[in-house]
């Protein structure tokens, strides 16, 4: 507040979270923004599902690539537009890149790769022979 | 000795494990997790969405980053000037995850508008993970001036 009693920046610099909803960089003051996308990796029977939490791209924008033991994933998108400015950024998952490395069991001749929803979905079976491998019961004669 | 031992449990786990976390993602983490989550160190259960906001010709764009998400799940609503945007999903309790970055299961993040923004016009669009909400703005009425007479 300035002394004739208006807001000094009345834009979005009022636009605050809700006080306990606010992220630690907003108290330490620290801007950050986070340019790597978030994985999970999930296990079936079958197969490794890895999913790359990166929305807002287009499927065209990734690659996947397969390095010895190593599955790398990167983006890259051209989209920028000048006329919007920003008055806050905590995401920007236009560049980056990630790397995995895949376990001696799976097949690297099956990596398949899909983009739904902002998350990119690379699924890699299993060897026939850790398939094999998990846990079975053994019947009791 | 103890070196030794270090060593081979690291490598146990390397060779158990699919991925090695990065550090990167550990400042990521405490970073952008609210403050509570932080000094309770607490698992993180659910995922905070991260937002930006630009401003384009005299109208506030705010996005929200919800990969994986369908848009029937998620919910806008407004009170007064409160823009609170929140989701809630029956999880899977099966899935197995051998890393486990993200959920966004349930969430819920508040946003106060200024006082020029246009409530009767805010718009939304929900594509590839992203929630885009428009919000126009109207000019604002200056202090008036009083004549004296």
């Amino acid at each position: 507040m300035n002394t004739n009693g208006t807001t000094s920046n009345p834009a979005f610099g009022s636009l605050i979270d809700g006080l306990f909803n606010r992220s630690i960089s907003d108290i330490v003051g620290a801007d950050y923004t986070n340019e790597s996308p978030s994985v999970n990796i999930i296990e079936t029977d079958d197969s490794f599902e890895i999913e790359v939490a990166a929305p807002g791209l287009s499927k065209e924008d990734f690659a996947i690539s397969i390095e010895k033991d190593h599955l790398n994933v990167s983006a890259k998108s051209e989209e920028t537009n000048s006329e919007i400015s920003f008055k806050r950024k905590e995401y920007d998952f236009k560049v980056f890149s990630r790397k995995f490395r895949l376990p001696k069991t799976v097949d690297k001749e099956t990596i398949k790769a899909k983009y739904d929803l902002g998350i990119l979905k690379i699924t890699v079976d299993k060897t026939p022979e850790a398939k094999e491998k998990g846990p079975r019961t053994i019947d009791i004669d | 000795m103890h070196k030794t031992q270090n060593r081979r449990a690291y490598r146990a786990h390397r060779d158990s494990g699919f991925f090695a976390p990065t550090f990167g993602n550990i400042i990521n983490e405490i970073l952008n997790s609210p403050l509570n989550e932080v000094v309770t160190d607490k698992p993180k259960k659910y995922t905070y969405p991260l937002a930006n906001v630009m401003s384009s010709d005299g109208t506030y764009i705010l996005t929200l980053a919800i990969p994986g998400v369908a848009k029937d799940d998620v919910s806008i609503e407004l009170d007064k000037n409160k823009l609170i945007i929140k989701s809630e999903i029956e999880e899977d309790t099966e899935t197995k995850f051998r890393l486990r970055e993200f959920n966004y299961a349930k969430f819920e993040r508040a946003f106060t508008l200024s006082e020029d923004a246009d409530t009767d016009n805010i718009s939304a669009k929900f594509e590839n993970g992203i929630l885009t909400i428009s919000i126009p703005t109207v000019e604002e009425a200056g202090p008036k001036k009083v004549e004296i007479g």
